[in-house]
Parts: structure tokens; sequence; C-alpha cells
């Protein structure tokens, strides 16, 4: 029954904690409201005392001794009041936090039950909720595998069984299609108001940024309202929580380095109070938060010249992009708020983690405005399905900026591969052929996907799109390890496994490619010659050093992959008729292995007739050289063709 | 008689005739095995370690995963990571691979496993525990001429664990 007591005060103590602040931050526009303080305090001193917590009754004694003052004065309380009665409540907080397990006899906070105050509603942990979809995932996908079963009964009636036997156990197969099909449907319901109760309305986050707004006034004597419109805009709880974080930080910075001293306002022609507004809107599938503030704008000059002093390179059109590096910053002093240069980066880490962007624009005098845009959910989206070679893939579609059908007026090939022309830019063309798809013919890609990333746009080469799907994106097994450019995966409506590519990652490897690239056009190159034959190896080799390359041998395929995985080569010249794995096997992982399938490699093979020539451009072999034609000028040629 | 009522004599005859034999002190301890047929090569695993066996269903192939992964599968209404049980242990891998099976040790795991090819009861004193355990195989049974290996489900998904920990494609 204690525990009980303990577990229902925890729960009222934090619902009036966040009352009285919401109540004391509001009191400057409603000063009415000092009654209701003076309750949320009276009725927090009850509580407490009801399981013993002496420490927040004293707590909430001294609150209500500030209340009652003006109450009977009636007067009103002042800004040093407000501040201490704020304090009062962080210290109810800490006590809530820090003896909710010791003195309270609570295993878990978050483990919360009903309000006894308030029993139409729960509070459930969000990780409990995370479960619970989980498994309303996993039943639908049951329930689709009982359906595609039930369908498959009429082979019983070719095993022989009696004819009315047949027509029974049919009739019954039919009924319990109609069930299954009925449990599908109404899990896909559950599954889909699940989805929607993991939203959580963007205004829990307005109360802790107005606090935040008044505390970093407080500390730098500035005078600044907070102002926030779109409570309402809902989204999930995995990308809210990490963002608020990012959002307080934005604010505080608003008025520490944005919202100039009340007089220098006034100087400027500005009212003496500044302004910080948040603005949430929903843009599709994702959501925007805009906070904009009506201070002194961002110092560009002072901006490149702290980046000069850290000694980075300027970046950007115009430089902005420096304010979001580890360390610029152009505060004067380092302060409780600011000037240690550890907060646009960690704001811009926390967006990129949730798959969204930050762009800042600024005018100097006249404010700036930080646009972050997010997901609603990292589960629950929309999805382009792609075909490319004989698989299927799914890409977020709130990230996808077009498809375009390849043309020769809008492709190019240079070089370093493939480019699209789009919207005056050329986009290095992904090919994700040879990864997602090593043993199938390749075919003349057709269409390019076109994403937006939060290192810009990128774009994928793909053989066919198959419309649009809902899905909810489940992490990969800790067993299927880490694949690079792999988000998660979904199942299909058959309960199939479809894998959900990650744009952000598809981006960084192809500009990974292209750096690789750039680097070992100056680099010496390492060759790997790879041949189960010492003679052919060790002749190989000696051509090949003779010609001023570095060379490394392996006498199988396995180890060459070894070898390959740890060092960097710029060719690899390998055999095909190898015991274990042979040539064309190893050309396959070659292309496959993103670290790997950028390096050219050679056959070289007594195979000579057409059909393993074809087979060898068809696993991706740069060139063909057949044993009995060969000749050490025509090897060498052919290496510095692919080398320089 | 009906059918029923000679089965329920049937079975009460039985029962009393139990109380007529003498009693047996000498109950012996057993270990149920699911036996599988790799390669010409026998391996048992425990059926307490089981946790789940289905027909094998679409593998999709994933790439940059872990050696002798084959990609992913619905099973049994999971995401699962579907490994090749043979290839894993040395063998070549064959076309009659039609079961997935689980283990209790993780259940987002799926092995690649042909039909079983018997459901084996054996006393506890004819598993011989190999004294240092070579991989998976910790015990050996023998039946007649033919050798059993024993697998160990938890050290096979320990390993595969063991791989997979902070491995980058």
């Amino acid at each position: 029954m204690k525990d009980e007591s303990a577990r229902y005060f925890q729960l009222e103590a934090r619902e009036l904690t966040g009352q009285l602040e919401a109540g004391l931050l509001a009191y400057e526009k409603r000063p009415e409201a000092l009654l209701e303080l003076f309750r949320f305090a009276h009725t927090l001193k009850g509580g407490a005392r009801v399981v013993n917590h002496h420490a927040i009754v004293d707590l909430a004694h001294a609150m209500e001794d500030v209340f009652a003052h003006h109450r009977e004065a009636g007067t009103h309380l002042t800004k040093q009041e407000l501040m201490e009665l704020l304090s009062l409540v962080d210290a109810v907080r800490s006590e809530l936090n820090g003896e909710s397990a010791g003195a309270l006899g609570i295993a878990s906070p978050e483990h919360a039950a009903p309000s006894p105050r308030d029993l139409a509603t729960v509070r459930v942990d969000l990780s409990d909720m995370d479960v619970l979809a989980g498994g309303i995932h996993e039943a639908e996908s049951l329930a689709t595998g009982l359906r595609l079963e039930l369908r498959t009964q009429g082979e019983l009636q070719e095993a022989g069984i009696s004819a009315e036997l047949a027509q029974r156990m049919a009739e019954k197969a039919r009924r319990l299609t109609t069930l299954a099909d009925s449990l599908e449907l109404a899990l896909r319901r559950l599954g889909r108001k699940m989805n929607v109760l993991r939203l959580f309305d963007a205004s829990l986050a307005f109360a802790e940024l107005e606090r935040a707004t008044y505390d970093a006034a407080a500390l730098t004597g500035k005078s600044v309202s907070f102002t926030a419109r779109g409570g309402g805009v809902k989204l999930d709880g995995h990308v809210l929580s990490p963002l608020r974080g990012a959002l307080q930080h934005l604010v505080r910075n608003a008025v520490a380095h944005g919202i100039e001293h009340g007089a220098v306002r006034t100087e400027r022609g500005k009212s003496a109070t500044g302004r910080v507004q948040l603005l949430v809107e929903r843009r599709g599938a994702r959501i925007a938060f805009v906070v904009k503030d009506d201070g002194a704008g961002i110092d560009l000059a002072a901006v490149r010249q702290a980046a000069a002093q850290r000694g980075l390179a300027v970046n950007g059109a115009d430089g902005m992009d420096m304010i979001f590096q580890p360390g610029v910053s152009t505060a004067n002093g380092v302060s409780a708020l600011a000037g240690r240069g550890v907060g646009l980066d960690a704001v811009r880490a926390v967006v990129r983690k949730l798959k969204g962007t930050i762009e800042v624009r600024s005018e100097l005098g006249s404010g700036s405005t930080f646009e972050i845009v997010v997901p609603v959910s990292l589960s629950a989206m929309r999805a382009l399905v792609v075909g490319i070679g004989s698989q299927r893939v799914l890409v977020p579609l709130d990230r996808v900026v077009s498809t375009v059908r390849l043309s020769q007026t809008n492709s190019a090939v240079r070089s370093d591969g493939r480019v699209l022309l789009h919207d005056d830019a050329a986009l290095p063309l992904h090919d994700l052929h040879s990864w997602l798809d090593p043993r199938a013919e390749r075919n003349e890609p057709r269409i390019a996907v076109v994403l937006e990333t939060s290192q810009g746009r990128a774009a994928f080469v793909a053989d066919a799109l198959a419309g649009t799907r809902d899905i909810t994106v489940r992490s990969l097994p800790y067993c299927a390890g880490d694949s690079a450019l792999v988000l998660g995966a979904a199942f299909d409506a058959q309960g199939d496994p479809e894998l959900v590519l990650d744009p952000d990652a598809i981006s960084a490897s192809s500009r990974r490619a292209m750096q690789v690239d750039a680097v070992t056009l100056v680099k010496p190159r390492r060759i790997l010659v790879v041949d189960d034959s010492l003679t052919t190896r060790m002749l190989e080799q000696s051509i090949l050093e003779g010609a001023g390359y570095e060379v490394d041998l392996a006498s199988c395929a396995h180890e060459a992959l070894e070898k390959a995985m740890q060092n960097e080569y710029g060719l690899i010249v390998t055999d095909i008729e190898m015991p274990g794995m042979n040539g064309y096997d190893f050309t396959v992982e070659i292309r496959r292995r993103p670290k790997l399938r950028a390096i050219p490699v050679i056959m070289v093979s007594s195979l000579g007739s057409e059909e393993s020539r074809k087979r060898g451009a068809d696993v991706g072999s740069s060139a063909y050289i057949v044993k009995g034609e060969f000749d050490q000028d025509g090897f060498l040629r052919v290496v510095r063709e692919w080398l320089g | 008689m009906d059918e029923i009522g000679g089965y329920r004599a049937r079975l009460a005859e039985a029962f009393d005739h139990a109380f007529t034999l003498p009693s047996s002190n000498t109950r012996t301890e057993t270990r149920d095995f699911l036996v599988l047929r790799l390669s010409g090569y026998l391996y048992a695993i425990a059926v307490d370690e089981i946790a789940g066996v289905q027909n094998k269903k679409a593998i999709r192939f994933l790439p940059d995963a872990p050696p002798h992964c084959l990609g992913l599968a619905n099973v049994g209404g999971r995401m699962g990571a579907v490994y090749d049980l043979a290839g894993l242990l040395g063998s070549p891998s064959s076309d009659r691979m039609a079961w997935f099976l689980q283990t209790r040790s993780d259940p987002d795991l799926a092995f690649l496993v042909p039909k079983a090819d018997r459901y084996l009861r054996v006393p506890l004193a004819r598993i011989l525990p190999n004294a240092e355990p070579d991989g998976a195989v910790i015990a050996a049974i023998t039946e007649g001429n033919t050798g059993v290996n024993v697998l160990s489900g938890e050290r096979l998904v320990s390993a595969i664990r063991e791989r997979c920990r902070g491995r980058v494609p």
C-alpha cells in the first residue's frame, strides 16, 4: 500500500511541478493565476506529507509562503521571486528523480500507472509502446503467413484423400481464409492506430523552450519574449525527444548571441524586448521547426575570422555553414550559455541522426532563422518501391526529390562514372546493381532516383519503379551485421522482407567513392596478383615490379580477399580457374564490397572462348587477357591503361 | 460395444495390469535430439535448445552480410537473419535445405537445414562429451557403427554473434 501511495505521489508530483512551472512562466501575462499556483503548491505539500517526503514538504511549503504573502497583500510576484520559485520547482524535480527509487520505494518512475485523479488517461513508457507495436506487426505478419498457408491447402486434394474429405477441408479452409483476412485487416488497423498513439504533440516542448528562453534572458540581463505556434502538430517520440535538446540550444543561442541588450535595441530602433519565435509546421511526411529571433543577426565576417583562427577552410557559398563546425564561436567570452563553440555542431549531429536537415538564414541587424526539418517518424513511413536487377528495395519517399528516365540528353558518362544532369548540376549516379544483385545480368540503367540527403542531393540508377507503400521499418537483426547502405527492412504484403535503403548512406558512399578516385589518381599504386600457379605469380610479379609497381601476391581468392580488405590496391590481376573460389566469383565479391568495388580487375586466364570473356565482363572485370596470347608489353599496356 | 467403448475398456485393462508389474527402480535419464544429415554427416541438436522449426521461406539477399549469412527472412513473424548451417560447419550446402531452425539463444536468427533425419531419445550415458569441444560440436552419440555429432545451439549462436561484434562492412 505504501508503494502504491508513493507511486501515485510520483505521478501527481510530476504533474504539479509541470503545472507550477508553466504557471510561473506565464505569470507576467496571467498574474491572476496566483491562487491556482498556491493551490498546486498546497496539493504538492499535502501529497508529500502522506508519503513522508519531508524535503518536498519543505520546498512546497516555501513556495506556499511566497504565494500566501502576495495573496494576502494583494500584490504581485517580483521577477526575483519568480526566479526563486522556479528554482524551488527544479529542486522538487531533483528530489523526485533522486529519491524515487529509494525513499519513495518505487522501482522506476517511468513505469507509470493511471493517476488517481484522472483515470481517463494512462502514461505509458515509450519503450513499452514500441514493444506493443512490434508485437502487433509480428501478429500481422503471422496472420499473413496463415492466409498464405491456407491458400496452398488445395495441394492436399492431390495427396490422395477422399473427395468428400477434400471438399470439407476446402470449405473449412475458405472460412479460415476469411477469418485470417479479417484478422490481418484488424491487426493492420490496430498497427496504424498504434503508430498514431506513438506520436507526441510538438507543443510538449514549448514550455521547456519558454523556460530556456526565460533562464537565458535572466542570466544575460536581457528582456526577451518567447512565442510558439504549431501546437497540434504530432511526431514520433523518438524524433521529438532528442530534438528537444537541440531546440533548447537554439533558443538559448538566440538569446545569448542574437538578441541585443535593451538599450542597444532601442538605439537601433527596435523594441526593447527581443523576440524569439518558434513555428512548427507539417510538410508532408516531414515536420519543420523554425526558430527565429529579431536580434543582431550573424556576423559572417566574424564567423570567417573564427574559422580561420582554427585553421578551417571556409566552405559553402557564403560561409554560413561554418557556424556548424566544432569549435567555431563568435562569442567574446565563455559563459554558462555560450562561447565554447560546442553547440551548433551538436545540434547538426542530432538533426543528421534523425535523418533531417538544418538550414540557417541571417540578416545582419535584423535577426536569424534556423530551420530544422525532420521526418514525422523514424519507423512508420511511406516508401518508393524500386527494382534493381532482380531485387526490390524501398526508399523513404519523403527523401525522393524526383525520378528521371535516363536519356542521352540528361545523362553523360565521364571518366569517373555516369552523371545525371539535374537542376543545373551534375549528380554522380550511384550504381547499386552489383552490390544488390551481383549475379544478375546487368542491363543498361533506365531510371535515376534523385534523393535529398543531409549532405545534399544524390542519385542512384534503377531498372523499375513499382509504386509506393506504407511500411514499418525494422532494424536488421544483430546477427545480420551492418549492411552499409541499409536503413532496415520491412515486410511486404506476402510477409517477406524487403530492404529499406538509407539515402544519407548512399550519398556518403557516393562521395567516398569519388574521393577514393581522386586520391588514388595521385597515389603510387600497389597491385595484387592472384593465381594458384607459382610460376604465373612469379612471372607477373617480375614484369610488374620491373615496370616500377609494388606487387603483393595471393595464391587463392580467399587469401586475396583478405589482403584486399586489409590493404589499399590500385589494381587486381587474377586468374580464373583456381581451387575454391574461382576468378568470376572472386570478381563478384570484389564488386559487392563497398571498399573494393572501385578497384579495376584484370583477368588473366587460359580460357580463351568468347563465352568466358563475356562472363568476365558480366561479373565486372575491367579487362581480359588470354594466357595463350600473353606478352609482356601487351600486359603492361593494359595495366597502364587502368593505373596510369 | 461401440468403438469408443472398446477403446475405453482396453485402456482400463492396461491401467489395472500396470499395478500387477514389479516397480522399476532403474528409471533412465534421457535427452531428446533432432538429427540432421548434412553432407553425409549426422548432427544432433537437443530439442530443449530449439525454439522452433518452420518450413523454409523466401530469403532476401543482404549485401555485406557476414560469411554464411544467406540474408533475411520472415522467421515466425520476426525479421530473422538466416545462416547456412552446413556452411558454418565447413560442409558444402545443398538444395535439400527445407527448414528454418530457431534456437532459444537467439530467436532472431534461423539456421537453414534439411528436414530432420529423425527424432532421437538417448540415455545420458550414451552421450560422450568432447574433452575439448571443437567449435560447436560438444559431444558425440554412438548408434551402432554410426557416430552422431552433438551440436550446441548456444555455441553456434555465440560464435556468430562474436563475428558480428563491431563488424563494419
